[in-house]
């Protein structure tokens, strides 16, 4: 039972490709581990570079990707289960991982924790998300039903992005003026309620 | 290059292509592919080579016709999000837990996406029936017929 997977067995693919990482060096390790954390904070991964830093081990291509994937996992399977660095150290050194390369890993892993894991809360499900609101508004001067309406009117559009690669859809309405009352008035409760939990 | 009309080549490539699918699709044997071609009068030259071209490519064509077969949505991720709702417009004070699943499905390369939502007994009952369904492959009769199938 390890921490960093959940309190669960560590999966049998990762105990495989420790071993590979025990062949690299602990300061390349560190290495390839800033460049595996930057693709985790969604920047760009130079895999020449890691290519370099493999090629004194050297590794096949298969190893490569599978060093890259193996430290994907264990980064972010600590930052996704909240593991400090000591611990982390510890349970990396019981599957057979050398002292130095553990600790190197979990240093770079310290550095990055919190950022990690804001990234992975941005990342979290969500179905839709408010762009932004636009409002006007109007007068009502007369219609075709009535002469003089005199009666503001206004105007909302609720700019809202579904998903995380959909496409900003624009929700427009129209809104008497006491309708609005009534919707800011919801609104400020929930508002209200959410203070009440931050 | 070859000095022929362009809708010629096309007929030729068309031909030859119906001929390697349709060989490899019936998985014929050699024999039968040699008297097939034989009817068609070519060089004997001819039919050798095609006779090599098909049985080099078989495999591959092979592999690749069994992909084309129409598929259901298969499993790509799942991604899921524990929310509690504390209070609502109408009722404030509430404690109503919910799991919301975001079940992506892949179908003939594209990629599509089912929203569920259900609180955590329903969710407890789905896998409780899930993990019954994996345990059928371990009864006799599921087994008796993997193994008469290898």
């Amino acid at each position: 039972r390890f921490r960093f997977c959940g309190d669960l067995d560590c999966p049998d693919w990762v105990l495989a490709e420790i071993s590979t990482l025990a062949k690299i060096s602990s300061v390349k390790l560190k290495l390839i581990c800033a460049q595996v954390l930057r693709d985790l904070l969604g920047e760009a991964i130079e895999y020449e570079k890691i290519l370099k830093l493999t090629s004194d081990a050297k590794l096949e291509s298969g190893d490569v990707k599978a060093t890259i994937a193996v430290l994907s996992f264990i980064l972010s399977s600590a930052a996704k289960h909240n593991v400090d660095s000591e611990s982390l150290s510890s349970e990396l050194q019981q599957l057979g991982l050398p002292k130095e390369h553990a600790s190197g890993l979990c240093r770079s892993y310290e550095e990055k924790q919190s950022s990690l894991q804001d990234r992975l809360k941005a990342c979290s499900l969500r179905l839709s998300r408010l762009g932004s609101v636009c409002w006007r508004v109007d007068y009502t001067l007369s219609s075709s039903e009535l002469r003089e309406v005199n009666e503001p009117l206004v105007h909302l559009t609720f700019n809202v992005q579904n998903g995380e690669h959909g496409r900003p859809a624009a929700v427009p309405m129209t809104l008497s003026a006491d309708k609005f009352r009534v919707l800011l008035a919801e609104l400020k409760q929930a508002q209200t309620l959410m203070n009440t939990l931050l | 290059k070859l000095n022929i009309g362009v809708d010629t080549v096309q007929h030729g490539v068309e031909g030859l292509s119906y001929l390697l699918t349709e060989s490899s699709k019936l998985m014929i044997s050699e024999i039968d592919f040699q008297e097939s071609i034989h009817v068609l009068g070519f060089s004997d030259e001819l039919n050798q080579l095609l006779l090599q071209l098909y049985l080099d490519n078989r495999k591959e064509i092979r592999s690749i016709l069994s992909e084309l077969a129409p598929k259901l949505p298969s499993y790509h991720s799942l991604e899921w999000r524990l929310d509690v709702q504390l209070a609502s417009r109408s009722l404030r004070q509430q404690i109503k837990p919910a799991v919301t699943l975001k079940l992506h499905l892949n179908q003939n390369g594209d990629q599509t996406a089912q929203v569920l939502q259900t609180d955590p007994s329903t969710l407890l009952h789905l896998i409780q029936q899930l993990e019954q369904a994996l345990g059928e492959m371990k009864t006799n009769h599921c087994r008796r017929i993997v193994r008469n199938m290898k």
